[in-house]
């Protein structure tokens, strides 16, 4: 609790700042809320959450920066975006390769039965 | 008799009449005879399922404490409607409920006459089967009829519901919910019958598409539901956070959607087989899965509920037995079923193989972006998030490539017919969507999500006038021509028009939300689009089972008052529990939503946040007719190939589920 009275009295920030934060905030997601990001929750780990992103945004992180300190707090967990990373491929670029092979067989079929009509 | 024992009876009566039901059915033997026998005893199940399901609601209603169920879940305090309701807001509760309408749909399966009799035989065999896996389970594990411990001390009340759940919204979501899941069930029971006979055709997708259509309007109609639920309950701001749960949901919706294209191939062309067999096992395998995901504490939800671990693994061993048994059957009989006959690319059933390549590769994401968190964790113990944004950059693009393929569809004739002649007005309609997405985004300041939005949109409703336009044939003969249109296309209109009407409200909804956040004394006042929100002040008010903290809020525009409304947050004592009920005011198609908030440290102070969700009631009414088109199609005469006034008359009685 004092640790996030502490965060709450930190930060103020000037609206181009806040703008910033405020797109920082939508790709974080709060730990004990369920795929809701901090800007949306009123959960008091948000709001410590979100003092976090100010305070580094203040103190002149960039907007990647400022994400990598809640993550290196959190852990990638708090990320809404999976990271593009080497785990993360398949993820990435599973649906991709879905619609590829699913189109081949789309193809294929018609091919096979232009052949057959002719 | 005691209450837990009567309904313990009538869950074994059910359970036997169901092996009955299974048994003679899927048995080698006389047709008609085995048919009527399953078909009484499909009878039996359903009417003591049904018994056994009053039986608890009375229970429900009477704060009956010797159920343990009931002391669970209930409290004599709780407002008599919550009350009924609360029978299917538990595990228990909901698996009866699930168990009522497998048991109602093999009744209609039974007395509707869909289906050639030995197809329908089997069917009923595979569907009792169904439900005595269920019945089972139920009686074995999660019996809503388990006595109060005799051992316990006498209970002064229950322990009450969750309060998130004492809402109209639960009272209607779960049963339609399941009437799309369990409604699944039909269609793969005709499936596996037919896998079984080695022929799937005609007769298949004529007895399967009523099912097939009405469980689909209903998961529509469920999870727009959900979504409504979610919007005004959690108040979050939001109507979709592509949760677990919900992408449980949206899976087996993705699968149904494309497996009701496919059926049409089918019954058209009679081309398509294997892949419909595989779509039809795999849509019932999803809804299982569904099922499964809510209650193993697999995956964390605000929608979960009873985290079983054990439960859920039987359930888990359920789902995986009845849809890859289908699979292993489809594997070994699929291939009698390929028909090789000429398939045109730039034809109608070009465009549903487009479509159902599609839906499948938004499945496949939904499940990947679902399953990946639990995978990564199993595999290396790392915990990450797939979240919003992951499938908003996934799904936009596909629904994009889906509305061009749905206009290209609906221009285009079955088979060779219509070379050509679909070129021109489809030029029209792309160029017209694009133009017309790019004006209103440039108008509206939106960003590239709204282009692709706006464009899918139109896409979507130029394919559905471009098609009125081209059955219309001229004026003159426009209003004879569409006026005998049969129901069932009337209900494709219905619905893709519902579709474009759900995209242009998501895309007002969410691209272009505003959204506010201020901390706000006594008298103080913010802004947000031009209405000035001041913070009155504050009351209690004592529900009937609950306190309400009330803030007042008073919206103006340009000075003048023109609402007060009234966030609250409600404590329910008996669940030591709180929930957020937001205020609403409508603003045209658009909603003003307001949550408010304790502020940290200052009494007086309240944190209000406020959006503004542009179209949003589009996007309801869209959710609605998309249903609605299914239903119009699921009660419509069935496809005669020589249609008469007199055949389809004649038919519609026996088309009726």
């Amino acid at each position: 609790m004092i640790f996030a009275a502490l965060l709450f009295f930190a930060a103020s920030l000037t609206p181009e700042q806040q703008a910033r934060a405020d797109e920082v905030y939508e790709t974080l997601r709060c730990v004990a809320c369920q795929n809701q990001s901090i800007a949306e929750s009123e959960a008091e780990i948000a709001q410590v959450m979100r003092s976090m992103v100010d305070n580094r945004i203040a103190a002149g992180d960039t907007d990647e920066q400022a994400r990598q300190f809640v993550v290196t707090h959190y852990g990638e967990y708090v990320l809404l975006t999976p990271s593009v990373s080497p785990k993360n491929y398949l993820l990435w670029i599973g649906p991709v390769t879905a619609l590829a092979f699913g189109g081949f067989w789309a193809f294929s079929l018609f091919r096979r039965d232009a052949k057959s009509s002719e | 008799m005691s209450t837990s024992a009567f309904g313990t009876i009538l869950l074994c009566v059910a359970l036997l009449a169901s092996g009955v039901a299974a048994a003679s059915g899927i048995a080698r033997w006389d047709t008609r005879r085995g048919l009527a026998i399953s078909a009484a005893a499909s009878g039996a199940v359903l009417v003591s399922v049904f018994a056994a399901f009053l039986h608890l609601m009375k229970a429900y209603a009477e704060t009956d404490l010797s159920l343990f169920n009931v002391f669970m879940n209930s409290h004599s305090l709780k407002p008599f409607a919550y009350k009924l309701t609360g029978t299917w807001a538990n595990h228990e509760g909901s698996l009866l409920l699930w168990l009522m309408i497998l048991a109602g749909f093999g009744g209609a399966m039974a007395f509707t006459g869909k289906g050639q009799p030995e197809l329908r035989k089997l069917a009923l065999g595979i569907q009792g089967s169904l439900a005595f896996a269920f019945l089972l389970f139920t009686i074995l594990t999660s019996s809503p009829f388990e006595p109060y411990p005799a051992d316990w001390p006498e209970p002064p009340d229950g322990q009450g519901l969750n309060p998130l759940l004492q809402d109209p919204g639960l009272a209607i979501h779960p049963p339609m919910l399941y009437l799309g899941y369990v409604g699944l069930s039909a269609v793969y029971s005709f499936t596996i019958a037919a896998l079984f006979r080695g022929e799937l055709g005609r007769d298949w997708a004529q007895a399967v598409r009523p099912f097939l259509l009405f469980a689909w309007g209903a998961l529509t109609l469920g999870i727009g539901l959900g979504a409504w639920w979610a919007y005004y309950e959690l108040g979050w701001g939001g109507f979709w956070f592509w949760d677990p749960v919900e992408n449980a949901s949206l899976m087996p919706w993705l699968a149904a959607t494309a497996l009701l294209h496919c059926v049409m191939v089918v019954e058209r062309r009679d081309a398509l087989k294997p892949w419909c067999a595989a779509l039809a096992v795999l849509a019932f395998g999803m809804s299982l899965l569904g099922a499964f995901l809510v209650r193993s504490g697999i995956v964390t939800s605000v929608h979960a509920f009873a985290n079983d671990p054990s439960r859920g693994m039987v359930l888990l061993i359920m789902t995986i037995a009845f849809t890859g048994g289908g699979l292993l059957l489809f594997a070994l009989r699929g291939d009698a079923l390929v028909k090789r006959e000429t398939f045109e690319p730039v034809s109608r059933e070009g465009a549903l193989v487009l479509n159902n390549l599609l839906f499948s590769v938004l499945l496949f994401t939904v499940f990947l972006g679902t399953f990946w968190p639990t995978i990564l964790e199993v595999m290396s113990g790392t915990r990450i998030t797939v979240g919003p944004p992951y499938y908003n950059v996934m799904a936009a693009p596909l629904a994009l490539i889906m509305a061009a393929a749905l206009a290209f569809g609906l221009l285009i004739p079955w088979k060779r017919s219509g070379r050509g002649a679909w070129i021109p007005p489809y030029r029209v309609i792309v160029a017209a969507a694009l133009v017309g997405a790019l004006a209103l985004t440039l108008l509206f300041r939106g960003s590239v999500w709204a282009i692709v939005g706006f464009a899918a949109s139109l896409l979507v409703l130029g394919g559905i006038i471009g098609d009125l336009w081209r059955k219309a044939g001229s004026f003159s003969t426009a209003a004879q021509r569409l006026s005998s249109l049969p129901a069932r296309s009337w209900g494709a209109v219905v619905s893709h028009f519902g579709l474009s009407l759900l995209m242009l409200g998501i895309t007002g909804a969410s691209v272009f939300q505003t959204e506010i956040r201020a901390v706000l004394s006594p008298g103080e006042t913010t802004q947000i689009r031009g209405y000035e929100l001041t913070y009155a002040g504050s009351g209690v008010k004592a529900g009937k089972n609950y306190l309400s903290y009330l803030d007042g809020i008073e919206v103006r525009q340009g000075g003048e008052l023109i609402a007060q409304v009234e966030p609250s947050r409600r404590y329910y004592p008996v669940a030591d529990k709180g929930t957020t009920e937001i205020a609403i005011k409508r603003i045209g198609l658009g909603n003003l939503y307001i949550a408010t908030g304790a502020a940290d440290e200052n009494a007086d102070k309240r944190t209000v946040r406020a959006y503004i969700h542009p179209l949003i009631h589009v996007m309801w009414f869209g959710v609605i007719l998309i249903a609605l088109g299914g239903f119009i199609a699921a009660f419509s005469p069935r496809l005669a190939s020589k249609r008469s006034p007199a055949a389809s008359g004649a038919e519609a009685p026996e088309a009726a589920l």
